[in-house]
């Protein structure tokens, strides 16, 4: 494989060396292709960097030396500027540049399309550059950002440490300075009630071991960890800003965090971005683990260690040293050995990479391969039909030096033009991507189109243009110069469509047949899943997320109470019909599932009951829900921890359960039917409701009261006829009435929520509908460009046939018979494609197959149609030619 | 400082023309004796700290011009025991070529001393 490419190397700069003056290739063409080989072999030019190095450097050796000996070989006449005068360089780029411009400007067919389609499809390029390069290149935003390793116990990736652990790793490791960090949600006191943010716990040197810069205020001192140091707290700077209007008078002042008074000291940096892969993201305060009520004995896996590896340290050492400390302490307590993984920090936050960008990348490589299928055609068209002219130019003298200059300014200039339009389009995709930022996709907020990915538009483009210069010199090269040229384009073969461009053009239809079947598929299910039946009523209403902070520690009864005034208080305010609570919402991500086993139940050895999903509600959620009860009753306030147990099951379960019987009065258990857990009545059933997502398959389903085994935390949906929007703050305030030290932690409506969980799919949708438009644009620019030039170069043909009796419709349909053959083509291989490669979707759509026929049969004969009335317009041009002017061209 | 750009018309003759970089120390590689391509052009990038590159392309462009110009010529091949050795063209100094150098490093002495005076170097 290696040596077959190196091998294709050579061959493409020996095909090259056909560019230089035959003399001096003549002469020095082994000596050349040694001095190649013996670059090749040179040590810095190993390794993937190094080959990249050595193309870099044989490429503009290459450019300067080609312009050079052309300039000095004695064979050429230039006839170009008059007889004996030799312009020098510097002379002819300006004239070369107008020259070009000219010949785009006489030629807009060619120039527009090409323009447009490089455009685009580098500005695709350049913006997947920008988003890959920020995530998996981009060195972390924190000093010698190398040195950052992520430390803990697992196998392959680092796991959480526990507190007892990591005092050992930091005292005895000397290859490795750790620090650690626990993310936890806090509460903040504020002027209008509390607010839950994010906070992380950190053990001393956190800051100097990720290295970062003090902000406004002072860092933690080692005195602020001692257990009976003043509380301190530094505030993230966003939080600073929004919160406390970026008044630097907070410094000094107390703030109360989840209950206890704190002194903040400090203010990070504005540019402070909090480490992703310790999953710290948002965190806005920062306070010493010594007073985030963690037992800093505690042998519990908690903590997240980060390391700084000490200088000209590899990864290797701090891993083994690491090891030992944990083999030497897991044996001191008599445990089994635990294996240690140490994984720089880049490794860890980059391994986040998920789906989305593999889609991405995916739809990218097909728009990118694209577009270079359209230029490649179009270049090629393009210099069929200028080959009379190059042929005249060279029988005039115009040495070979020159017209190599000329059509590398030609492609330089226009790939130079798209090139700053392709910026420009990337600008506005990376934009489009955050703004839909569907989830993973790290870091995806620090990309932005940056100096190196102008750099990398200026090499795309520089190496384009090459392309775009050198493909009709070097299809000119070897042959000979033949003034007749001119007359086999009008009379010979040539005029049919060659088969390269027909398969290049039928090549892209298949590619975009299949971004746009992706696309139809996509839509078509996003739609049944927003009209999906979810088993409640999303609109006129709005929800909340109330937590009791632990620290409060409240007893159990008296959280009974405190949530029945909160939702009594919620039910008196005007506009409200109905609230009720449960301990999740719909589309919650960590369901709960148990075994549920009816009464009577007989398992065979080693089965397991059958599984429901378990939730507990207050009297009046599914009212407030939405969710109609199909038999039975809801709970009541009466159904309390010491009445009799009883539970709701949805239909599904119902049906499962007790087949063609009601499930009125039957009695289900929670566990194994042999176990000990209390027995429940039945007494009601409500519609089924998709718990886990909106796309995910009902599921069966157990309500108990929660009154019988209250949370910590409540989600409220309160249903009322205004526009459930406007009644948050009234919602906020009635549960600060209430309780002001109770957090809201999160509201919102009922239908965005309901829209937040359909966010993947959203942006799979948009993102491929939004590239199959444009492959759509570029198959009618392909398709039009094509035909638009085999109709220009048939004029004199279609002249001759017209002019020999031919009616118009009968050349117009011959000329449609051409686009709609490479529409056939493409098409075909293009289903062909679509119906084996379809699996791929297959996780993104729902209620229909990737292979739905009437999906891929509307998109097909859309494309078809799009072909065609691409070849229409040059069809058309083609029949009302004039028959006096098709003779009379050339 | 603006790039002086050789009359490369006039430079036929040889004779008073300013040598370009890769000609000059294409030059001063062969004065140290005959040499083969691909040495020059490491020993050219070894003394200018690869300031200069001479990749396949310039190098034998370079080789091309001045030997088109009477400065260097092929040589034969010295008795090298190397397999390879044979295969590849040395090159020399041609008499004209020694003067042209000499006249191009005079001509740099002049340019130093202008500058020292200049410069207050």
């Amino acid at each position: 494989m290696k040596r077959a490419l190196s091998t294709l190397a050579e061959r493409i700069y020996r095909t090259l060396l056909r560019l230089y003056p035959r003399r001096f290739r003549d002469e020095f063409e082994d000596d050349l292709v040694r001095a190649y080989r013996d670059r090749v072999a040179e040590d810095r030019h190993r390794g993937p960097l190094g080959r990249l190095r050595l193309l870099i450097y044989l490429a503009a050796d290459f450019l300067t030396s080609l312009v050079a000996v052309h300039a000095h070989d004695p064979t050429a006449t230039s006839f170009a500027h008059g007889p004996g005068s030799r312009a020098t360089l510097a002379d002819s780029v300006p004239l070369d540049l107008r020259h070009a411009l000219r010949s785009y400007r006489r030629d807009p067919v060619f120039a527009l399309p090409a323009f447009l389609t490089l455009a685009v499809g580098m500005g695709a390029a350049t913006a997947m550059f920008s988003i890959a390069d920020g995530i998996t290149f981009q060195a972390l935003p924190y000093a010698e950002p190398d040195r950052l390793v992520v430390a803990g116990p697992g196998r392959e990736r680092p796991g959480l440490t526990s507190p007892a652990d990591f005092r050992e790793w930091r005292e005895r490791a000397s290859t490795i300075t750790v620090a650690a960090a626990l993310p936890q949600q806090s509460t903040l006191r504020g002027d209008d009630g509390v607010i839950e943010v994010s906070g992380v716990a950190i053990s001393p040197d956190f800051f100097e071991v990720l290295g970062v810069e003090r902000g406004i205020g002072r860092a933690f001192l080692g005195a602020d960890h001692a257990a009976d140091a003043p509380p301190t707290a530094l505030l993230g700077h966003g939080l600073w800003t929004r919160r406390f209007g970026a008044d630097p008078s907070v410094l000094g002042r107390p703030l109360e965090l989840n209950g206890r008074l704190f002194t903040v000291v400090g203010v990070l940096p504005s540019d402070f971005v909090p480490p992703e892969a310790l999953t710290l993201e948002g965190a806005q305060v920062w306070y010493p683990l010594a007073h985030s009520g963690t037992d800093l004995t505690a042998r519990t896996y908690s903590l997240r260690v980060l390391g700084r590896l000490s200088e000209g340290v590899s990864v290797q050492a701090p891993h083994e040293e690491l090891q030992a400390i944990q083999s030497a302490l897991q044996a001191e307590r008599s445990m089994p050995d635990v294996n240690v993984t140490v994984a720089p920090l880049h490794e860890v936050t980059v391994a986040a990479i998920t789906t989305p960008m593999r889609i991405l990348l995916a739809a990218v490589g097909l728009l990118v391969l694209m577009t270079l299928g359209n230029v490649a055609n179009l270049v090629l068209l393009r210099s069929a039909r200028r080959a009379r002219e190059a042929s005249v130019r060279s029988a005039l003298g115009a040495s070979r030096g020159r017209q190599i200059r000329r059509a590398l300014t030609e492609g330089l200039l226009l790939s130079s033009l798209s090139g700053v339009a392709a910026v420009l389009v990337a600008v506005v995709a990376v934009g489009v991507v955050q703004r839909v930022d569907p989830g993973g996709i790290p870091r995806l907020a620090e990309v932005g189109v940056d100096a190196r990915a102008l750099g990398f538009a200026a090499l795309l483009s520089f190496a384009v243009g090459l392309l775009l210069g050198l493909i009709p010199v070097a299809r000119r090269t070897g042959t000979p110069v033949l003034l007749d040229r001119g007359t086999a384009d009008r009379t010979g073969s040539s005029r049919r469509l060659s088969a390269t461009r027909t398969v290049l053009v039928a090549g892209q239809v298949a590619l975009a047949a299949n971004l746009l079947i992706g696309a139809g598929l996509l839509v078509n299910s996003f739609v049944r899943l927003n009209n999906t039946d979810l088993g409640f009523e999303a609109e006129d209403a709005a929800w909340l997320e109330l937590s009791l902070p632990t620290y409060r520690r409240v007893p159990l009864d008296e959280r009974t109470r405190l949530y029945e005034s909160v939702l009594l208080r919620l039910g008196e305010i005007d506009a409200v019909d109905v609230a009720g609570g449960g301990d999740d919402l719909p589309f919650a991500p960590d369901r709960r599932e148990t075994w549920a086993s009816r009464e009577g139940l007989t398992l065979d050895d080693g089965e397991n009951p059958p599984r429901a999903g378990l939730h507990r509600v207050t009297p009046g959620f599914f009212e407030a829900l939405g969710t109609s009860l199909l038999g039975g009753r809801a709970f009541t306030a009466t159904d309390r921890a010491d009445s009799e147990p009883v539970a709701i099951v949805n239909g599904t379960f119902a049906r499962a359960q007790w087949p063609g019987q009601s499930p009125l009065g039957r009695r289900l258990r929670l566990g194994h039917p042999t176990e000990d857990t209390p027995w429940m009545t039945v007494v009601g059933v409500v519609d089924d409701v998709r718990e886990a997502a909106p796309s995910a398959p009902v599921q069966s389903e157990v309500y108990i009261p929660w009154m019988q085994a209250p949370t910590l935390g409540m989600s409220i949906v309160v249903r009322g006829g205004a526009d459930p929007g406007t009644l948050l703050p009234a919602l906020r305030r009635a549960v600060r009435e209430v309780d002001p030290a109770l957090p809201v932690d999160r509201a919102g409506t009922l239908a965005d929520h309901v829209a937040a969980h359909n966010v993947e799919p959203r942006f799979y949708m948009l993102l491929l509908t939004s590239f199959a438009g444009v492959a759509l644009v570029l198959v009618a620019v392909g398709v039009y460009g094509t035909m638009a030039y085999a109709v220009q170069g048939q004029r004199h043909a279609l002249g001759v046939r017209l002019a020999l009796g031919a009616t118009r419709t009968r050349v117009l349909v011959a000329v449609l018979r051409q686009g709609a053959v490479i529409m056939a083509l493409g098409l075909a291989v293009g289903c062909g494609v679509a119906l084996l490669g379809g699996r791929i979707l297959e996780a993104h759509v729902f209620e229909i197959t990737p292979t739905d026929p009437p999906t891929l049969f509307v998109m097909t004969a859309f494309l078809a149609m799009i072909g065609l009335a691409a070849s229409w317009f040059p069809a058309r041009r083609a029949a009302s030619t004039e028959v006096v002017d098709a003779l009379r061209v050339e | 400082m603006p790039r002086s750009v050789p009359d490369r018309s006039a430079s036929s003759s040889a004779s008073d023309a300013v040598l370009s970089p890769v000609a000059l120390h294409t030059l001063l590689a062969l004065a140290a004796g005959p040499s083969h391509g691909y040495a020059i052009a490491q020993e050219v990038e070894d003394t200018t700290n690869h300031r200069v590159r001479m990749g396949p392309g310039t190098l034998y462009g370079a080789i091309h011009r001045l030997a088109g110009q009477g400065l260097i010529a092929e040589t034969e091949t010295p008795d090298d025991d190397s397999a390879h050795a044979s295969r590849r063209r040395y090159y020399r100094l041609t008499p004209a070529g020694a003067a042209a150098l000499r006249r191009e490093v005079a001509r740099l002495e002049r340019v130093v001393d202008l500058a020292g005076a200049r410069l207050g170097l």
